[in-house]
C-alpha cells in the first residue's frame, strides 16, 4: 500500500502563496516562517542563512535570507513589508528544523509589520481559503512533476 | 509576462581569475538574461558551494604553497577544483518570463538536457541522475548548481569535466594519498569520468565548449549571439569582484552550520571496519564505509545512502542501519552503529578540521 504523505497547514496563520511564506500575528508583530508544502517541495533543506535585525526596510518578496537544498540557493522573501525584530537561531544550526517543525521550532524572523492592514488582505486565511490554495498549488506541482519522488499519495489537513 | 527572445547572449573566456570569473557570472545575473557563458578558469582555482565551509573542504596550506586560488560560488553544491581542463557554463535567465522554468528541479532538468544533448554531439551518453547530477554509466562528469535572487533571475551553473587531474584534486580537497586508504581513493576516482576518459582520447576543450554551445541552442530552440562585455560591464565586474570575491569576508565567511568530520577504526568478527563520516551541524552530511569485511559493494552503497542526513542519535542510526545488516556480510547493527557514534564523537572533537568531499569526491 502506498504512503500517504500529510501536509499540514495551521488554520491560525495567514499565507502568502509566491513566498510559500506563513505569517502569525502576534500582538503587533508577524512572527514569519516557510509553509509545510514549501519546505516539503524544496527537498531536504541542508543550510539557512537570515539577514540579521533591523538591516533596512523590507517591501513584499524582498529577500531577508537564503535557503540550500539540493543544490539550489534560493531567496526566502518577505510576505510583509517591515522590519527585522528578531531571527531564530535555531534552524541555523538545524535546517531540518524547517522540514520537520516548520511552524514551531523552524520559524525564521520577527518582523515589525509597517503596512499590516494593508498587506494582511492579500494574505490567504481561514480554514476554507488555506485549503484552496494548498490544493491549488498542490495540483499545480504535481502537474508540473516538481513533486519529490515520493509523493504518491498527498493529504492536505488544515487545522 | 514577457516571453523568452529567440536570441540568447553568448560570451566565452579562458583563463579567468577565481574572483573574476564568479563576480561576471553574479554580475550578469543584473541583466536579467537570457545568456549564456562558456569559459574556463586560470589552473587552478578551488571553489566551494555558498554554505559550505572552506577549511573544512580545502586544504588552504597546499593551496597556499601551490598558488591555487581558492573563493566561493553564489551557487549550491560541493567543493570542486577548475582550471584550464574543466568547462565551466553559467546560464542566466529570468523565471519571470514566459516558459522559463521557477522551480529548482524544473531548472536542473531543462537546462541539464543542453549539457546532454552536448555530450551527445561528441559521442558521450550522458543522462539526469538524482536530480542534479550529470552521469556517464553511473561516473559523475558534470556537477550543477543554482541559485536564485529575489527577483526571479537565476544563474545555473555546471562544472563539466573535459579532463582532471585526479590526484590534485583529491589533495586540495584534503583527500591526501596518506589519510585515505587505497580502497577508498579509488573508489573515489571510480566514481567521476571525463570526457575525454569516456572518448579514450584527448578533447580539446574548445571541442567540448563548440558542442555545448550547439546543444544549448538545439535544446532551447534559439540563435546564440557572441556579445563580449561592454566597458560599463567589466567595470561592475570589477566593483563585484573588488568589493565580494576579493574579501575574506565572502571567501571565508562565518557559516551557521558547522561541518566537521571523523573517523573511526573497528575490529569486527567479519573484519576491519573504517568509516570516514562528515556532519553537517547535528546531521550526517556523508559517511564512507570501508574496511576488510566482504559485503557486496551496492549493499554498503545503499547503507551510505540511506544514512546521508539522518539525525545523529543513536536509536534514529539504529534504525536506518538494522534493515541493512543481512546484506552486509557479518557485519551487526551494534558494530555499525557504534563506529558511526565514534566517528561522530571525534567529528565533534575536531570540528575544525578539514571534509574529504566536494563535489565531484561523492565515492559511493
Amino acid at each position: 500500500m502506498a504512503k500517504t504523505q500529510t501536509i499540514r497547514f495551521r488554520d491560525d496563520r495567514y499565507y502568502a502563496p509566491s513566498e510559500h511564506m506563513w505569517v502569525k500575528l502576534e500582538d503587533r508583530r508577524a512572527r514569519i516562517g516557510l509553509d509545510a508544502l514549501g519546505c516539503w517541495a524544496a527537498g531536504t533543506i541542508a543550510h539557512i542563512d537570515l539577514q540579521r535585525p533591523a538591516k533596512r526596510l523590507l517591501r513584499v518578496g524582498a529577500a531577508f535570507g537564503t535557503l540550500e537544498a539540493n543544490k539550489f540557493v534560493g531567496a526566502l522573501r518577505a510576505p510583509l513589508r517591515g522590519t527585522i525584530l528578531a531571527v531564530n537561531e535555531a534552524p541555523l544550526q538545524n535546517p531540518r528544523l524547517l522540514n520537520t517543525d516548520p511552524y514551531g521550532e523552524g520559524w525564521l524572523v520577527v518582523l515589525e509589520p509597517t503596512h499590516f492592514a494593508e498587506d494582511l488582505v492579500s494574505l490567504v486565511h481561514g480554514r476554507e481559503a488555506i485549503l484552496r490554495y494548498a490544493s491549488e498549488k498542490v495540483a499545480e506541482y504535481r502537474q508540473r512533476g516538481i513533486l519529490p519522488d515520493d509523493a504518491k499519495q498527498l493529504q492536505v489537513v488544515v487545522q | 509576462m514577457e516571453t523568452s527572445p529567440k536570441t540568447w547572449r553568448y560570451l566565452e573566456e579562458d583563463g579567468v581569475s577565481a574572483s573574476a570569473g564568479l563576480a561576471a557570472d553574479e554580475f550578469l545575473m543584473s541583466t536579467r538574461g537570457p545568456v549564456l557563458r562558456l569559459y574556463t578558469y586560470r589552473s587552478h582555482c578551488a571553489l566551494v558551494g555558498k554554505f559550505q565551509n572552506v577549511a573544512a573542504e580545502i586544504d588552504l596550506a597546499f593551496c597556499r604553497e601551490t598558488g591555487i586560488a581558492v573563493n566561493r560560488r553564489p551557487t549550491g553544491g560541493g567543493a570542486i577544483l577548475m582550471g584550464e581542463q574543466q568547462l565551466g557554463v553559467a546560464l542566466i535567465h529570468s523565471s519571470r518570463v514566459a516558459g522559463v522554468p521557477e522551480h529548482p528541479k524544473e531548472i536542473f532538468g531543462r537546462y541539464g538536457k543542453g549539457i546532454l544533448a552536448g555530450l551527445q554531439r561528441l559521442g558521450v551518453h550522458a543522462s539526469i541522475e538524482a536530480k542534479n547530477d550529470i552521469r556517464v554509466e553511473g561516473r559523475k562528469i558534470a556537477g550543477l548548481g543554482v541559485c536564485r535572487n529575489e527577483e526571479g533571475t537565476f544563474l545555473f551553473h555546471t562544472s563539466l569535466l573535459v579532463d582532471l587531474d585526479i590526484d590534485l584534486m583529491l589533495q586540495v580537497l584534503k583527500i591526501s594519498a596518506e589519510k585515505l586508504a587505497d580502497k577508498l581513493r579509488a573508489r573515489a576516482a571510480d566514481n567521476l569520468t571525463t570526457v575525454c576518459r569516456q572518448l579514450g582520447r584527448s578533447v580539446e576543450v574548445a571541442q567540448v565548449r563548440d558542442a555545448i554551445r550547439l546543444g544549448f541552442a538545439a535544446t532551447e530552440e534559439m540563435q546564440l549571439e557572441p556579445r563580449g562585455l561592454c566597458r560599463e560591464e567589466l567595470e561592475g565586474i570589477r566593483t563585484l569582484e573588488r568589493e565580494k570575491y576579493q574579501q575574506d569576508s565572502w571567501i571565508f565567511r562565518h557559516l551557521p552550520t558547522p561541518d566537521a568530520i571523523g573517523t573511526s577504526l573497528r575490529k569486527t568478527p567479519a573484519g576491519l571496519l573504517r568509516l570516514y563520516l562528515s556532519l553537517a551541524g547535528e546531521r550526517i552530511k556523508d559517511v564512507t564505509i570501508t574496511g576488510d569485511f566482504m559485503a557486496d559493494e551496492s549493499a554498503v552503497l545503499a547503507l551510505e545512502k540511506a544514512l546521508a542526513r539522518q539525525p545523529v542519535h543513536e536509536g534514529a542510526i539504529a534504525a536506518v542501519v538494522s534493515p541493512h545488516v543481512e546484506a552486509l556480510g557479518g557485519l551487526h547493527t551494534e558494530d555499525l552503529v557504534g563506529a558511526i557514534l565514534d566517528a561522530v564523537a571525534e567529528a565533534h572533537k575536531m570540528s575544525s578540521r578539514a571534509g574529504p568531499y566536494g563535489c565531484f569526491v561523492d565515492v559511493k
